[in-house]
């Protein structure tokens, strides 16, 4: 960890120790927090840049990768050395500039939030549903050290734009590991807070106010949801933050180095997510109209193509691999007049088809009271979907109108630049309405999240000028803030998509009953609970040694793979490989009420697996099995790694079955899928139950017992149909009496 | 266009009581459940929100010559939002509002003319207050709901840190 840093550390540094004597200059001098701004831009530039070329030449492994970013450091620092007429600039602002108690209670709070952040991190898996897209693809390249495209017929989102993504492949390349990726957004909304202090500054504001509205950032609910996911929309609109501050400062200084620095977030930004479209947009007349000033024609195309010309190698790639694989550059989707629509042979349009529903602004126009209603239904709140929060809708909107109303005044002075800033708002909301469908606004608030910071740079510019009016109302409304603030931690606590909830698995490590991170998929929703119980066995069972080739088979939305590739990327995905073994080492179902199986190319059905008699059961839960080949369960490595699993993940169970033990015969078999067959399971391997456990799918323990013949079988829960059944012993469980029953065939 | 600028400050303070007095009539009004559904709660809004407009108005006219003193009451009452507690259930937080604003009020009198902002300022208080106060009543309790699993969280980080410190 401490070999990461320092890398990170080096790299960054690097970028930002030439910027900071190169780069723009607020008031004659050198802004080193500017370059902070820069530096963190292209330090994420360089490293996705990097990952891209080597991952394209499929050499994308981690010596050759770290050795690479070390030399273009190296490189800076050269040039840096070379052209460096100062020492090294000064970074923080004094103390007692930024000193006020309620910027020292916002850092009390992101002290603790990081806190929190690093534990969940640490503890719990990547754990939203990023397995959508985000993370399938990283982990395959990982394993075959480059790029290649997952099968679309899954999902065709593998063919997006992978920029942001490629951020998160940094700390999996570098620690062959999913542990630390869940904290890369979090870095970028801490960096996010450092580009709204600069844009704060930029705007004349002070830099206790700055720092105010920069540390309210993180603390925005959709920040802080987003922040422990792996999906991409933080680094997309922290992307856009950056190239909005390279535009205002390019209008501000006229300087040549804004306008690079303005088309390397273009072409980063545009790698990291399509809706970054519209900032791009958005902010072309800034850079024209400033082009425009006082240039000839010709100069005025050479600057802008030169703009272009940086924006573009750091977004082509993705755009030139889809077109060969597809024949379209912006697959899955078509550009129209009506903005970005899903291709006709788009997978997802194939699945579910085209959504029903009008579209927001529709509604909104129909109905105006709904978009009071949206306002304060805040969409996607308490998930990583949306919710803008208190700061934002309560405090920043109003303070929006005025910034507005401000810049229609400074306008008519001939000062352009605020109209020209925020109009950003209001187009992206209504470009927003525009493409999103009413019932989508809930998941999709997200894409827009850019609005969220300048609704915090309006709040501060608010702020300081009702500050000069009315002192203590301004206190008041920082105070509110901060309490906002406070709440929105507090609801932290409760989120599902993705859950911040540690304590199970604190005590699971206090207790020495840790099994796998895949354990706590248990608290996620949708399908990932079910598939825990077979994660959580697999990653166990096999983070020590090479890793197995896992087959795995569910309804078509619910098809995550991620988590089968193992925490430390130990495990193959049967289904990705191009030339996999003939026999899976594992096989993963699960099936949902009413769902088919969906297959990538080869079928192999969860009947054939059980009639094989190739396979044993290792877990079984409510429409989830996980198999595993009986040749590798017979190595004893592998069986003293199951019964270490059982002992710890069903030990509470253990201890309540040992007393019931004597009850049971020796001579009949269990035949179980109840959940406590995994502890009768551990206690006949350890041999504290003579007879033997067979963990069979749900529904098939009498076909199980009838392939015994005339022997007596112990059923768990509930007695076979059409055996004499007796009851030999009950245990409270789960909230009801569980009985185990003796079966025994009739007599002909 | 000089009239029209004369007649913004009144505006504006006419408005911002006129805010205060309709959120402050819907807490005394509505259920503390009629207060947290969003649906209910917004439609009783639209319904008594004017009322207090059209009495805020009434009153800053009446008292148009003593703009100071207007001034100061509207400032004072942007105290009333806190009124929204009571979608809580906290029952008495419309009264405790009109307590808290009488004495602002009363100190921002005796204060006049001493920083006590502009109309605009005040009409933007009132608007980051209404707002927010709105939004509180709708999605407080979801963060009370949480403060169980919060507690959670925090009695597991620091049994992380106590076991640390005792490794």
């Amino acid at each position: 960890m401490l070999l990461f840093l320092m890398v990170n550390a080096l790299m960054f540094s690097a970028w930002w120790l030439l910027l900071s004597g190169r780069a723009g200059q607020v008031d004659g001098s050198p802004s080193a927090g500017e370059a902070v701004v820069y530096a963190g831009l292209l330090g994420a530039a360089q490293i996705v840049l990097t990952e891209i070329v080597l991952g394209a030449f499929m050499v994308l492994h981690k010596p050759l990768l770290v050795g690479l970013n070390l030399v273009i450091a190296a490189v800076v620092l050269g040039v840096w050395l070379r052209i460096r007429r100062r020492g090294v600039p000064r970074a923080v602002a004094p103390w007692r500039e930024v000193f006020a108690a309620d910027n020292v209670a916002l850092l009390v709070l992101l002290v603790f939030v990081s806190t929190w952040m690093v534990v969940a991190a640490w503890l719990l898996p990547p754990r939203g549903i990023d397995d959508v897209y985000h993370l399938p693809p990283l982990y395959q390249y990982v394993r075959q050290g480059g790029i290649s495209l997952l099968p679309l017929e899954l999902r065709d989102q593998f063919a997006l734009p992978f920029n942001g993504e490629f951020l998160f492949l940094w700390p999996l390349v570098f620690f062959h590991g999913d542990t630390w990726i869940d904290l890369v957004q979090y870095v970028v909304a801490l960096y996010g807070a450092a580009v709204l202090y600069a844009l704060g500054r930029a705007f004349q504001l002070a830099r206790r106010e700055s720092l105010f509205i920069a540390l309210l950032l993180p603390f925005t609910p959709v920040v802080l949801g987003q922040s422990g996911s792996n999906y991409v929309d933080l680094i997309a609109a922290v992307t856009q933050l950056v190239l909005i501050y390279a535009a205002v400062r390019f209008w501000q200084t006229g300087r040549y180095v804004h306008l690079v620095l303005a088309g390397v977030a273009t072409g980063f930004g545009l790698g990291v997510k399509l809706t970054v479209l519209i900032t791009v947009v958005a902010v072309q007349p800034l850079i024209f109209l400033r082009l425009f000033r006082g240039r000839a024609w010709w100069s005025l195309i050479r600057a802008y193509g030169g703009y272009a010309a940086v924006a573009i190698p750091f977004c082509l790639y993705w755009p030139w691999r889809n077109f060969r694989a597809t024949g379209n550059f912006l697959y899955p989707f078509d550009l129209g007049v009506a903005g970005l629509r899903r291709s006709a042979d788009s997978n997802l349009v194939a699945q579910l088809g085209q959504r029903p529903g009008p579209k927001a602004i529709s509604d909104f126009l129909r109905e105006p009271g709904a978009l009071v209603d949206y306002l304060f239904a805040d969409p996607g709140l308490g998930s990583f979907h949306g919710g803008f929060g208190l700061v934002f809708w309560g405090l920043a909107v109003p303070a929006l109108v005025f910034c507005g109303f401000r810049a229609v005044q400074s306008a008519r002075r001939g000062d352009w630049l605020p109209l020209l800033f925020w109009a950003y708002v209001p187009v992206a909301f209504l470009i927003y309405f525009f493409q999103v469908k009413s019932a989508r606004l809930i998941y999709n608030q997200r894409y827009i999240l850019a609005v969220v910071p300048l609704g915090l740079l309006a709040l501060g510019l608010a702020l300081d000028w009702l500050r000069s009016r009315d002192r203590v109302a301004a206190r008041w409304v920082r105070g509110v803030a901060v309490a906002a603030s406070c709440g929105a931690v507090v609801q932290l606590a409760a989120y599902d998509w993705p859950g911040f909830r540690i304590s199970a698995a604190v005590a699971d490590r206090l207790r020495g009953e840790h099994t796998s991170e895949y354990r706590y998929l248990r608290q996620a929703p949708w399908g990932l609970t079910a598939l825990s119980t077979a994660w959580d066995p697999l990653d166990f069972l096999t983070r020590q040694g090479p890793g197995w080739t896992v087959f795995i088979a569910t309804d078509w939305s619910v098809f995550w793979t991620s988590p089968t590739f193992g925490s430390r990327l130990q495990n193959r995905v049967w289904n990705f490989e191009s030339m996999p073994p003939p026999k899976p080492d594992a096989v993963i179902y699960y099936r949902r009420e009413g769902r088919a199986l969906f297959y990538i190319d080869a079928v192999i059905t969860p009947e054939a697996v059980a009639a094989s008699g190739d396979y044993g059961l290792v877990t079984v839960a409510p429409g989830t099995e996980f198999w595993v080949l009986n040749e590798l369960l017979g190595d004893p490595a592998t069986r003293a790694r199951l019964m270490e699993f059982y002992r710890r993940r069903f030990a509470p169970e253990i201890r309540e079955l040992r007393p019931l033990l004597a009850a049971l015969p020796a001579d009949a078999p269990v035949i179980t899928s109840h959940p406590l067959g995994h502890a009768l399971r551990y206690l006949s391997l350890e041999g504290a139950l003579a007879a033997p456990v067979q963990l069979v799918p749900g529904g098939t323990e009498l076909a199980s017992a009838r392939k015994l013949g005339d022997q007596d079988v112990v059923s768990v829960g509930l007695p076979l149909p059409g055996f004499d059944a007796r009851p030999a012993a009950s245990l409270p469980y789960a909230g009801a009496t569980t009985t185990f029953y003796i079966n025994r065939r009739p007599a002909l | 266009m000089s009239r029209v600028r004369k007649l913004v400050p009144g505006l504006a303070l006419g408005l911002s009581l006129g805010l205060a007095l309709g959120f402050l009539a819907w807490t005394f009004l509505g259920t503390p459940e009629q207060l947290g559904d969003r649906q209910s709660g917004l439609a009783m809004f639209w319904r008594v929100a004017p009322w207090g407009l059209l009495a805020g108005g009434l009153l800053s006219l009446a008292a148009a010559r003593a703009a100071e003193v207007t001034g100061a009451v509207a400032r004072g009452s942007a105290l009333v939002y806190v009124s929204a507690f009571k979608a809580l259930g906290v029952g008495w937080a419309p009264l405790l509002a009109v307590v808290a604003v009488s004495a602002a009020v009363l100190l921002a009198v005796r204060h006049r003319g001493r920083g006590n902002g502009s109309g605009t300022s005040t009409l933007l208080l009132h608007c980051m207050g209404c707002l927010s106060g709105l939004y509180l009543a709708f999605h407080a309790a979801a963060i009370v709901g949480a403060w169980p699993q919060f507690q959670a969280v925090l009695a597991a980080l620091f049994a992380l840190v106590s076991e640390a410190g005792s490794a």
